[in-house]
């Protein structure tokens, strides 16, 4: 190949910490800023040709690889490419970046290691999407977690401290987890490659010995049960999965609104492709066993959740749990996926190009609803709901800009949310009725919650805070333009984005189907 | 033995007489005519003893010879212990200050001379009765030394090493009545043969034990410890030095002896069975007075405010060291202990020769005090003797200890011995940290510069050198006693 | 013979600076050091290098009769373990030279007995003679008594003179258990201390034997190593001591007894894990006792030490508490008797070796020596996040490296080790994960009351000293050390996988079966 995708991926993953070097020797915070958004614009721009590319040549299943041995001893490889299932993600990523640097443009404490923090999780969150390896992998997931840290840290509200403090060692303790379960995965399977673990359909049977492996070294039923579970609730937790959120709600609420668009945006959506690329290609024959209990705990998440933000009166309460219900639909899409031969091949190609879409549309609709709520908590200076009304007035470009993210949010047909929830539903429905119906119960709430919302901070009489507010600034209208465009983008054209997934199902279902 | 061969093998012991004899007369002819007297019996005695190593050197290559009743024996093992109390007794008489204000009388040169000749005649013996002459010697040489400072507390200290040295001689006197009668004969190999093959009777485990009492007063083991802290404090400091170095050698080259040659009966190798005369009935007493030595010497070295003190207390626990490589009752074993004996020897009279810096009436720890910022070489070299004491690589004092145990360890029932001494080693790290801890971690009250005398320094000197030498190359020692052993 | 002059010039180093250096000021002391740190760790750089391609086995360098009739002789070379270790030396010279510029008071003798320790240190590392491993491990013990007792602070001389006794203790056990052996192989004829003879001929000693002569050597060095439950030595230890002498103490003298429970014990007699204790009368018999016994113990050291570091006060404490928790991921991975598993062991004590510097330097010399407080209550007023960026940016890194987040060396480390336990004993996984937790979790709450503890808003922050220089150059040095082996880790697991390799393969076989 060229110059041009040589090496691609690790230019891409690694374009940012250039930023970083740069940001350390200018002294002015609008250089910093203006160098960071160069620095994201560049990515994206790389890596969406890179993806287009990637989209013509269809022949190619895995591309751009890079493959170097890490630490032989343990077959730790650096391994990097891009194929169906990581291709979503990572455009989610390039695409959301530049408007989260974008939306901190106007934060006047945010600066050089603010900015610097961000372009690290850029790196950190574009490596996870890439890695093949397990090692690889891992280094990068653990990685993510550090910059997001300090930024609540440093940046967060009242109680950021405590915040910063769960969120850390929650998802520590799932990554630990997860991290002795695929060592435990390693003894017996002699390999950390992704690829080699999905492809080989590794524990195809799961008493029987793997291609060129030792007889002696099988993994016992019961151990893969416990592999199953114990990497299912590590990946949960970073979802997050009812009853594993606790870190959620607090996190979402402490952190700044430019790192919540981010963690809700695309970490959040770590757990989905986890799931996708760590767990579903291990044990084919547990997956099916267990996929109707994991739709039930999908749907219970979902429901759950939902009904909490019910009663929450914060914005960003609501939102929190609002979106825990919208990464449950993942979930539920999931173990449709995992359902073997139970489940029709069609109804898992729905499930799953539902999951991609969802992964994509809730992380630019979620993104924009928490740039709204740290926009009026800023402005009115209350972070709580019955604080605001009659916003429609003070502010009519911002409300109704909130109003179609709102309405994205709910999956109103023609924008984004409603194509991946259609697809979910549809693909879950005839094996899984029980838990869809659930399920579809929550996202009857979802609607309530987000219109009573709407009526309490968009009509109504103008309370004392709201008067403060005034419209949206041309900074803050570029923020929202490209978000806003791919709501309705996405809605109506959801083909490119189908087209992505179309690989992963054709990944799995020959990884599945085996 | 003919005459001329006797004289010959006995001429360094003569010359050692003759010129002792010599210096005394000088020193009283002139005592009162010349102002510098002491300088000059010094120096005469520091000749004299130098006359006495070079003849002992030439007799270095004669192979071992005796009489019939092995009162004396010439070369092998005689010759190296010779050589090594003669080469003691004059880097301990190097300490001493003969321009110092507060003088020794004259008759100190004397009566160091009469006791170095005890001692040799100690270390060239096999015969129960000129051993006890020999040590009666050196004994009374000793007393009389310890006293010489002349006040209350020397006299005192002096007084307690008499009575409890007479006691011991007596005890040792009358045991050896009993091993006469019960095996007929006194020279080590007569006692022997005639014990060969008989059980251990009342009559002969009390005549053991009573002549051990002897060689226990001598070496400062337990029970007839006694004396060894009072006369080390009290003492003038060389004499101090010559007690822990030269006696102890020559009472362990002639316990040494003893037990090897006369213990063990011949043929046996000491496993003799059950209950018969031998390995087992000395080892039981041997064993009892090692350890009790270790334990009790090194635990009272814990609490003492005196350095001479715990170099005593430290010394009992020393013997008893070096009491497990003759339990071993080998060849090997002896060699361990000559081993470990003389480099203990050098270090400890290298330990004196630090303190002997200036007048140090009350020779407390603490008077070491920043010693470190004052003279950093005495304080070096205070360092590497108190390691070597301690037993720390690759110092002299650690391959004695490595050694003593390798040759205890080959005998499976005396691996107790090796436990208890390891353990009694941890003990003796603390209290010599403790004195290096004032040496280099605490500042000095003044800054003034501390005399050291010229003597220290080169006693000092010799000293280093040997803990040294004969650390990192412990195999130039080792193989000496070995080949003179086999001689 | 380039890496034996490590030892020597370390030995010179110390004798020129006791004598020649002692009368000049203290920065002609200081240079001379930092000259010859350097030195050395060039040397110890240039022998890393060029054992990179070498084939398995020792690099034999010198080879003479030392003292012919006890079969001892003077080998001196490096495996893969060793020059691993040897490196690491090299790294923590140089930091602990640039930390000790703040030093006055008789600048001279701290670095000769500073350099003594490290020829010591260098000495065990190259020994291929257990003998002379020994000479050199009591060697390095010696100085650390006046490094502490000396130039420490708070209990100094209650905790140097713990510190000696365990340390004495502790090789008073090895003494014996290596005369023991000696013992039983003059009576098989083959009196040595060859290393090489002895991994050889060790294992095939009769069952008996090792069984009780194998945990005198083991917990012997392991002492050193700070095992539980004789690890209390270690966080009064580096509590006391000067920052230099934590960051040795911690960076390579708990090395050294590591390195001998594998050079000295395991790979000597593993025939000592496979067999049971047999209580007798009750008639209990527990299996592969010394096995599960050590492996339990190395796993408490993981979980104790992490959570006794969670309720410190005492801002040193945490580190040396850690300390202990690092050290048990070393000792578990050598109890694994994998490659996998022993190969992580070496990286981490690698690995905490330079990490554990990096922290005391930060805790000890930056922290420390500005605030003139270790109370962690008390460190929230000097608002050293705001303040000192710089210092806080290196614990941040320091701390994160510490407890093994990926990229740093630590984590290739932690990874091994899991492996290894993974394969070789699953149950212990989970001990070892829970460890890892509880070290975030410390890691977290430190960072949170040390950088965001509480202060009066109201009152300025007291004006401490900026970071100087040579502070930043040995930060620095250490930070970029732990990354390049954090990414590179091949450097470190292919010469230590080379060695450990074969030796594995030999004490397997004696320990023998499934686990």
């Amino acid at each position: 190949m060229s110059i041009f995708t040589d090496h691609a991926l690790t230019w891409l993953t690694f374009i940012p910490l250039l930023g970083v070097l740069i940001n350390c020797v200018v002294t002015s915070s609008f250089t910093v800023r203006v160098i960071t958004l160069v620095t994201t614009l560049v990515v994206m721009v790389y890596g969406l040709v890179l993806c287009v590319l990637f989209a013509g040549n269809k022949a190619a299943t895995l591309a751009y690889v890079e493959h170097y041995p890490w630490i032989s001893l343990v077959n730790a490889n650096y391994f990097v490419g891009l194929d169906g299932i990581n291709a979503i993600p990572v455009v989610l990523t390039l695409l959301l970046m530049p408007v989260v640097v974008l939306a901190a443009w106007r934060n006047p404490r945010a600066g050089r290691l603010f900015f610097s923090l961000l372009l690290i999780e850029q790196t950190a969150l574009l490596g996870v999407f890439t890695a093949l390896n397990f090692y690889h992998w891992f280094v990068f997931y653990e990685l993510t977690l550090v910059p997001v840290y300090f930024l609540i840290k440093y940046y967060g509200g009242t109680h950021r401290s405590d915040a910063a403090f769960k969120f850390f060692l929650y998802t520590l303790a799932g990554s630990v987890l997860l991290f002795v379960c695929y060592q435990l995965l390693h003894y017996y399977t002699g390999t950390l490659d992704f690829v080699t673990l999905g492809g080989h359909g590794i524990m195809d049977t799961i008493e029987g010995p793997l291609p060129g492996q030792d007889f002696e070294r099988m993994v016992p039923s019961a151990l893969a049960i416990f592999l199953f579970w114990g990497i299912f609730i590590g990946l949960a937790v970073k979802v997050p999965l009812y009853p594993l959120h606790s870190w959620l709600p607090d996190a979402y609420t402490q952190a700044p609104p430019e790192v919540v668009m981010l963690m809700t945006g695309v970490m959040s959506k770590i757990g989905i492709y986890a799931l996708v690329r760590l767990l579903l290609p291990l044990f084919p024959e547990l997956n099916a066993q267990f996929a109707p209990l994991v739709a039930w705990l999908a749907a219970l998440s979902i429901i759950v959740s939902i009904l909490v933000a019910l009663q929450k009166k914060e914005i960003r309460e609501v939102f929190a749990y609002s979106s825990m219900n919208h990464v449950g639909f993942c979930v539920l899409a999931f173990a449709c996926v995992m359902g073997g031969a139970a489940v029709s091949s069609s109804d898992k190609a729905f499930a799953l190009s539902g999951l991609f879409l969802q992964v994509f549309s809730h992380g630019i609709t979620a993104a924009c609803l928490f740039y709204f709520a740290g926009l009026l908590e800023e402005r009115g200076n209350t972070v709580l709901i019955s604080g605001f009304g009659g916003l429609r007035n003070v502010a009519p470009v911002m409300t109704g800009l909130f109003g179609v993210a709102l309405f994205a949010s709910i999956g109103l047909p023609g924008l984004s949310g409603f194509v991946s929830e259609f697809l979910i539903i549809r693909g879950t429905l005839p094996s899984y009725p029980w838990q869809t119906a659930v399920s579809c119960a929550g996202l009857i709430v979802t609607a309530l919650v987000f219109l009573k919302l709407m009526e309490r901070i968009f009509f109504g009489p103008v309370t004392p805070q709201s008067e403060t507010i005034h419209d949206l600034t041309p900074m803050e209208k570029v923020t929202l333009i490209p978000l806003i465009f791919l709501m309705f983008a996405i809605g109506l054209f959801p083909q490119p984005l189908v087209y992505l997934a179309q690989g992963a199902i054709q990944l799995i279902e020959g990884g599945v189907g085996q | 033995m003919k005459a001329e061969q006797l004289v010959s093998a006995l001429l360094p012991e003569i010359w050692l007489l003759v010129s002792a004899l010599i210096t005394l007369l000088v020193g009283v002819w002139c005592e009162t005519k010349y102002a510098r007297v002491n300088q000059i019996c010094h120096w005469m005695s520091v000749v004299g003893l130098l006359i006495c190593g070079l003849l002992v050197l030439t007799q270095w290559n004669l192979p071992m010879t005796t009489d019939k009743h092995q009162m004396l024996i010439s070369g092998g093992l005689s010759v190296f212990a010779r050589l090594v109390i003669v080469v003691l007794a004059l880097v301990c008489l190097l300490l001493v200050r003969p321009d110092a204000e507060r003088k020794l009388p004259i008759e100190f040169y004397f009566l160091f001379s009469t006791a170095t000749l005890g001692m040799i005649l100690m270390a060239s013996t096999s015969n129960l009765l000129m051993a006890f002459v020999a040590l009666e010697l050196s004994s009374l040489s000793l007393y009389v030394l310890t006293a010489l400072e002349h006040d209350r507390k020397s006299a005192e200290g002096s007084f307690k090493y008499f009575i409890l040295g007479a006691v011991a001689s007596a005890f040792m006197l009358f045991g050896m009545s009993y091993i006469y009668g019960v095996s007929g004969s006194l020279s080590f190999h007569g006692i022997a043969q005639g014990l060969e093959g008989e059980h251990v009777s009342m009559v002969l485990l009390a005549g053991m034990i009573f002549v051990m009492a002897g060689f226990a007063f001598k070496i400062a083991s337990v029970p007839f410890h006694f004396w060894a802290p009072d006369t080390y404090q009290v003492a003038p400091l060389p004499v101090s030095a010559f007690i822990a170095s030269a006696s102890k050698v020559a009472g362990f080259i002639l316990l040494g002896r003893f037990l090897l040659e006369a213990g063990l009966p011949k043929g046996v190798a000491g496993i003799g069975p059950e209950g018969v005369y031998g390995t087992s009935g000395w080892l039981i007493i041997i064993s009892v007075m090692a350890v009790a030595s270790i334990i009790f010497g090194n635990i009272a070295a814990i609490g003492q405010k005196s350095f001479r003190r715990l170099l005593a207390y430290s010394a009992i626990g020393h013997a008893g060291y070096l009491l497990i490589g003759l339990a071993s009752g080998t060849e090997e074993g002896f060699v361990a202990t000559l081993y470990y004996v003389t480099v203990y020897a050098f270090a400890v009279i290298g330990a004196f020769s630090i303190i002997a810096c200036e007048e140090n009436t009350d020779d407390r720890i603490d008077g070491l005090r920043g010693l470190m910022s004052q003279s950093p070489i005495a304080a070096m070299a205070l360092l590497v003797f108190i390691l070597s004491l301690a037993g720390v690589p690759p110092l002299a004092g650690f391959f004695a200890k490595f050694y003593v145990f390798v040759v205890a360890l080959h005998d499976t029932r005396l691996v107790f011995l090796v436990v208890i001494g390891l353990l009694g080693s941890v003990i003796a790290f603390y209290y010599y940290l403790a004195v290096l801890k004032w040496v280099f971690v605490k500042d000095a009250n003044t800054d003034r510069e501390r005399k050291w005398p010229l003597g220290a320094r080169i006693s000092a000197g010799i000293c280093l050198t040997v803990v040294l030498i004969f650390g990192l190359f412990p195999s130039l020692l080792l193989e000496t006693i070995t080949l003179i052993l086999s001689r | 013979m380039l890496a034996q002059s490590t030892i020597y010039l370390s030995f010179i180093a110390a004798l020129l600076l006791m004598t020649l250096f002692r009368c000049r000021s203290g920065q002609c002391a200081r240079v001379f050091a930092l000259v010859i740190s350097l030195v050395l760790f060039g040397l110890s750089v240039w022998t890393f290098c060029h054992h990179q391609s070498a084939a398995p086995g020792y690099q034999i360098e010198t080879n003479l009769e030392w003292i012919p009739s006890a079969g001892i002789r003077y080998i001196a070379g490096a495996d893969g373990v060793g020059i691993v270790l040897i490196l690491l030396t090299g790294i923590v010279a140089v930091a602990g030279v640039l930390f000790s510029w703040h030093i006055e008071e008789r600048a001279a003798e701290f670095f000769a007995f500073y350099f003594l320790l490290l020829g010591g240190v260098y000495g065990v590392f190259l020994s291929v003679d257990l003998f002379m491993l020994f000479v050199f491990y009591e060697i390095a013990i010696v100085p650390k008594y006046f490094l502490i007792a000396r130039w420490g602070s708070t209990n100094r001389e209650y905790a140097a003179m713990k510190l000696a006794l365990y340390s004495f203790g502790g090789s008073a056990l090895v003494l014996l258990g290596m005369i023991a052996l000696y013992a039983e192989l003059a009576r098989s004829g083959v009196p040595t201390f060859d290393l090489r003879t002895l991994a050889e001929i060790g294992p095939n000693l009769p069952l008996q034997f090792q069984f009780w002569c194998f945990p005198l050597l083991f917990t012997g060095f392991a002492i050193l190593a700070g095992m539980v439950p004789f690890h209390t030595w270690a966080p009064a230890g580096h509590v006391a001591a000067p920052t230099a002498g934590s960051m040795l103490l911690a960076g390579v003298v708990m090395k050294l007894g590591a390195y001998g429970c594998l050079k000295g014990a395991l790979m000597i007699m593993p025939g000592a894990l496979s067999i049971p204790l047999v209580i007798p009368y009750i008639g209990l018999e527990i299996p592969r006792f010394w096995f599960w016994m050590f492996s339990a113990l190395a796993a408490t050291n993981i979980l104790y030490g992490a959570m006794a570091a969670l309720v410190q006060k005492d801002f040193k404490y945490v580190i040396g508490y850690s300390s202990i928790s690092h050290m048990g991921f070393v000792l578990i991975g050598l109890m694994t008797l994998n490659t996998i598993g022993v190969t992580g062991a070496v990286v981490q004590m690698f690995s905490h070796g330079v990490v554990a510097s990096l922290m005391f330097a930060i805790v000890g010399g930056m922290i420390y020596q500005r605030t003139h407080t270790r109370d962690i209550s008390k460190l929230g007023a000097f608002r050293l996040r705001i303040n000192h960026p710089g210092i806080a940016i290196m614990f941040f890194i320091g701390t994160f490296a510490a407890a093994g987040l990926p990229g740093f060396s630590g984590f290739v480390a932690e990874f091994l080790v899991v492996r290894g336990t993974a394969e070789a004993f699953t149950w212990m996984l989970i001990p070892v994960g829970l460890g890892i937790i509880v070290t975030f979790a410390y890691t977290l709450k430190f960072i949170h009351l040390v950088f965001w503890g509480p202060h009066d808003a109201t009152v300025k922050a007291p004006l401490l000293p900026k970071l100087k220089v040579n502070e930043i150059c040995g930060g620095v040095f250490l930070i970029v050390i732990l990354i390049l082996f954090g990414l590179v880790p091949r450097l470190l697991t292919d010469v230590i996988e080379k060695d450990v390799t074969p030796a594995v393969k030999v004490m397997s076989t004696h320990v023998g079966g499934p686990r």
